[in-house]
């Protein structure tokens, strides 16, 4: 192998690592703004809001004040989405269907919205997010995000990214004090 | 077959079986007002509008706010009485039932259209039957003229049946049941009361009839369905008070077997069956209800009438094992209860409690208790809620424990409330610092515009207007080239007069003549425009200077007022913030005080069941010292 | 086990009924002890707690209502005070959707109605569905309704305001009546001062 062909190739290794490198950094840099968790502070109110369901009819989160509420926000393209969805769905049917589950799909397509949920056979609500003001107001930067709600409204625990583990949602439904 | 002892003794068992198992059946919670409304076209004050608007959501603390400060804001004229009514409904559904009266006396203070006042005597003989004022109850619900609206009219029975029979007068309580042939859920409740009060005092036959009655009614919900068995259990004691196992038997079958009552039934199954002498067949619901949890007294009871039902058998053996057994569970039963008094006055108690009586699975405001409370029974044993049930048997813990919750929601509001002071702090600011920023403009523009002035002013011209129009002086209103060319007519005129007389003076004075006339002819044509154009101008001037008088008499006026009001309202924040400051740790202290209470209540009940548990192992140990006798006699023979 | 007739047995069955019978005597008595479920018996303590809370829920709601009115007076002092009302008066039942306003051509409000807030109107219910603040003079109100009314037919109505502020507080109600035509629901207005 020609000693000067090495060296370059070493050369150019090392530029592309650099690259690399600079690009990971920038990356960084603009994503680690986003990893800070940005979620409704667990003590904090959750704000209210009023969307369509895939029924077609107007949803207030306040109205469900009096019960607890489990609200997951998702979308169709968000894989693990759909686990958490699962494990909401089972774990909230197993405790006798309350508190009560709400889904909020920020997809711009509600087609899609619905097809998913036709296809993990959910029976909670799904309302319609097409807009993502909702998603604004709950500054939602990770999905899936599920929230537990208290019976005053009141946010008390929040699981972003990865979906809640059904033990652990399961554990905090039954530790919800008024 | 059986001693009259033995007789009566049956008669006291069954008799303390059914006092528990009966029991009157009055709803517990406060039910929220059911306004008989005017249809929607005749609210008049959009006030109350908006109050009913979240009333008829169950939003009932935002109706009752919206409610006070519309009162208090006199923007309900029209619907004053029926705005005194919900909010004591309001207060009512809340639990003050002392400001709830005071409201209801109020509206009955005044003239007040029929519907109104008798609705208002109902929610009080309501609230006076529930506090045990039972006179008061009743004068109350003499007041009431007319039929109720809705479901109030057969709560009005209900509660004048439930009166009478509290007062021991059944036979008139009876006569109105009669009378009440609607056949609503509500005849079921009175019919209940009748019978379990008409059995206590001995009239058996007709409290029986009235038993089967609700026993057979028909039921769709769980309410229903409870007190259905509620009347079948308490049928079936009474039955067996009476020395008839065999319909007893058949009244307590019709129980549920998956109900809050059943193990109850079980028992007195069990009692129907030994009664008739069929042992056999009693240890099969005993055996059964032997394999539930412990901690209730039926299971309890059936430890011990297992064995007897095995030493009527003569299996002598069995029954001495089963004694034994028995000892033994009311021993570890007994240590259990001490472990749980023990954990109650080390405190933390109520938060377990509470844990598990809010429940998300749980509807807290069901009025029927016996649905999720039979639940919580089922539930797996946790330290302290295993006697739950027990508790909420008791009505001071629940009160106690629905005012400890209410408390904490308090808190929390109150929480919220404090919370936003800081943003009406800054919102006093705002409007004052608004008011300075804008008070020396104001000054400037008060000072700039002599308005005085410029209305003399203004007056002086339409005087001169009047003068001119009275004098009727054309050339007043002359342009200036006008007046320079009248003037020099004037002087030809002048001196045309001075020239001496001929032709050419005459000539001369001619044109003169013609000329001063067409000018003067002009000016007057003109003069009608130009007095109209000068009028107009005035008109506006006077308009704009009213326009402008108006609007230095609202800014004065508001000049006067904001420093006064900015300062009212600086001095309501302040006063509202010593509120918060002095009810937060009121509140903290009231729920610490009821937590000493619903500890001290179910260490009391906690007790009590020992002492149950003690009198039972007491008996097991006497049985198991006589089937000894028994043995060693027979043996020694 | 076999019955055994001999006679001590029987005395002994019969102590043993007598001892049952006195076990059942015990256990009348003891569940006589235990304090029934109708009982309200309350202490002197309990009824002191029980005041204290009703004192302290009263002056909650007091402090509530004060905190609500001064709010009303900071932000919508009268002078400027101009509040939108929604009310429904139909003779069927119209499931009404939404409803926006554009008070001077400005979007003020855009109300999604569940079926909750529906029945509260359809009940005589009326929502306060806007308060704002407005300078004294002419402004025009533009309200839009959608929903649907029976046989599933889909409505869409809009109606224009133009209403004078003077210097008080200023009530315009918007209400879903079909009296008129009685065909379908219009928008009907009404101002107050």
């Amino acid at each position: 192998m020609d000693f000067r062909d090495h060296a370059a190739r070493a050369r150019l290794t090392a530029l592309m690592h650099t690259l690399a490198l600079a690009a990971a950094v920038l990356a960084g840099a603009l994503v680690f703004p986003l990893l800070a968790q940005a979620v409704p502070s667990s003590g904090a109110a959750a704000p209210d809001f009023v969307l369509k369901d895939l029924a077609g009819r107007n949803q207030r989160l306040s109205e469900f004040r009096g019960e607890a509420v489990v609200l997951t926000f998702w979308a169709s393209w968000c894989g693990p989405c759909r686990d958490a969805l699962e494990t909401v769905e089972t774990v909230v049917a197993a405790s006798g269907g309350a508190p009560a589950a709400l889904g909020v799909s920020l997809d711009h397509d509600p087609g899609r919205a619905g097809s998913i949920v036709a296809s993990l056979g959910l029976r909670h609500p799904t309302l319609l997010d097409a807009g993502q003001s909702v998603g604004r107001l709950y500054d939602v930067q990770h999905l899936p995000l599920t929230l537990l709600i208290d019976r005053e409204g009141v946010v008390r625990h929040a699981w972003a990214r990865e979906p809640v583990p059904a033990d652990v949602l399961t554990l905090k439904l039954k530790e919800l004090a008024p | 077959m059986s001693s009259p002892l033995v007789r009566r003794c049956w008669a006291l068992l069954a008799g303390a079986w059914f006092a528990l198992a009966g029991g009157p059946a009055f709803a517990v919670r406060d039910e929220p007002p059911d306004p008989d409304l005017p249809p929607p076209s005749k609210i008049r004050d959009l006030d109350y509008g908006d109050v009913l608007f979240h009333f008829f959501q169950d939003d009932y603390f935002e109706a009752l706010v919206r409610l006070e400060v519309s009162h208090a804001l006199g923007r309900m004229p029209d619907h004053a009485a029926e705005a005194e009514l919900l909010a004591g409904g309001l207060y009512l559904s809340l639990g003050l039932h002392g400001e709830a009266t005071r409201r209801f006396e109020s509206v009955l203070a005044g003239p007040v259209p029929q519907s109104v006042s008798d609705r208002a005597h109902f929610y009080l003989a309501r609230i006076g039957f529930q506090r045990g004022y039972l006179e008061e109850a009743a004068r109350s619900l003499g007041r009431i003229r007319g039929p109720l609206p809705g479901s109030l009219e057969p709560e009005r029975r209900l509660l004048a049946a439930n009166v009478l029979m509290a007062q021991g007068r059944y036979g008139e309580a009876a006569q109105s049941l009669e009378r009440w042939t609607d056949g609503s859920d509500w005849t079921y409740y009175a019919r209940f009361n009748l019978g379990v009060a008409l059995v206590r005092t001995g009239e058996t036959a007709r409290g029986r009839q009235l038993l089967e009655s609700v026993g057979a009614m028909p039921v769709r919900t769980e309410e229903q369905r409870a007190l259905r068995d509620r009347a079948n259990l308490a049928l079936g004691f009474a039955l067996l008070q009476e020395r008839q196992p065999d319909p007893a038997a058949a009244a307590l079958a019709r129980v549920r077997l998956d109900g809050p009552f059943t193990n109850r039934a079980l028992l007195g199954l069990g009692w129907a069956e030994a009664d008739a002498a069929r042992p056999e067949r009693a240890l099969v619901p005993w055996l059964e209800l032997r394999e539930r949890p412990v901690l209730e007294a039926a299971v309890q009871e059936s430890l011990l009438a297992v064995p007897y039902a095995y030493a009527q058998l003569a299996a002598n053996g069995q029954a001495a094992d089963q004694y034994r057994h028995a000892v033994s569970a009311f021993a570890a039963e007994t240590a259990r209860l001490d472990e749980s008094i023990a954990a109650i006055r080390g405190g933390g108690f109520l938060e377990a409690v509470l844990a598990a009586a809010t429940d998300p699975a749980a509807k807290p405001d069901d009025a029927d208790q016996a649905g999720w409370l039979w639940q919580l029974k089922q539930a797996p044993d946790a330290p302290h809620t295993r006697y739950l049930y027990q508790l909420f048997a008791s009505h001071a813990f629940q009160e106690g424990l629905r005012n400890y919750r209410d408390l904490g929601i308090m808190q929390r509001n109150l929480e919220r409330r404090a919370g936003s002071i800081e943003a009406f702090h800054e919102m006093v600011a705002a409007r004052e610092s608004e008011s300075a920023r804008r008070a020396p403009r104001k000054a400037e523009m008060m000072a700039g515009t002599d308005l005085d002035s410029l209305e003399a002013r203004r007056a002086g011209l339409e005087a001169r207007v009047a003068e001119l129009v009275g004098a009727r002086d054309v050339t007043a209103l002359a342009t200036p080239e006008e007046a320079t060319q009248w003037r020099k007519l004037e002087v030809l005129v002048a001196r045309t007069a001075a020239l001496p007389p001929g032709t050419q003076r005459d000539a001369l004075a001619e044109r003169v003549r013609l000329l001063r006339g067409t000018l003067a002819w002009r000016l007057d044509a003109d003069y009608k425009l130009r007095l109209s154009r000068l009028r107009a101008s005035l008109a506006e001037t006077d308009a704009a200077l009213a326009e402008a008088r108006r609007r230095r008499a609202l800014v004065e006026q508001a000049g006067d007022l904001a420093p006064r009001s900015t300062e009212g309202f600086a001095e309501r924040v302040r006063g509202i913030e010593r509120r918060v400051e002095r009810l937060q740790p009121a509140i903290d202290a009231a729920a610490a005080a009821q937590e000493r209470l619903l500890a001290d209540i179910a260490v009391r009940e906690l007790e009590a069941q020992k002492a149950r548990l003690a009198s039972y192992a007491t008996q097991a140990q006497f049985a198991l010292a006589a089937l000894y006798d028994g043995a060693s006699a027979g043996g020694a023979r | 086990m076999h019955p055994n007739s001999s006679g001590d047995s029987r005395g002994a069955r019969g102590r043993l009924r007598r001892l049952a019978c006195v076990g059942a005597f015990l256990v009348a008595g003891c569940a006589l002890l235990t304090p029934s479920a109708g009982a309200t018996g309350s202490s002197p303590e309990a009824r002191t707690v029980d005041q204290d809370v009703q004192a302290l829920k009263k002056e909650l709601v007091d402090l509530n209502r004060d905190l609500f009115r001064l709010e009303e007076e900071l932000l919508y002092p009268a002078s400027t005070q101009v509040a939108v009302f929604l009310s429904v008066n139909l003779g069927t039942f119209f499931a009404l959707d939404s409803v926006q306003l554009k008070l001077d051509g400005k979007d003020v409000a855009n109300y999604l109605y569940t079926e909750r807030e529906v029945e509260a109107l359809h009940r005589g219910g009326v929502q306060k569905l806007y308060l704002g603040n407005l300078k004294a003079g002419e402004h025009e109100l533009v309200a839009v309704f959608t929903g649907k009314g029976p046989h599933d037919r889909d409505y869409r109505r809009g109606t224009t305001v133009r209403f004078e502020k003077a210097v008080g507080a200023k009530y315009v109600e918007l209400r879903i009546t079909d009296r008129e035509s009685s065909l379908q629901p219009e928008f009907a207005v009404r101002q107050w001062e």
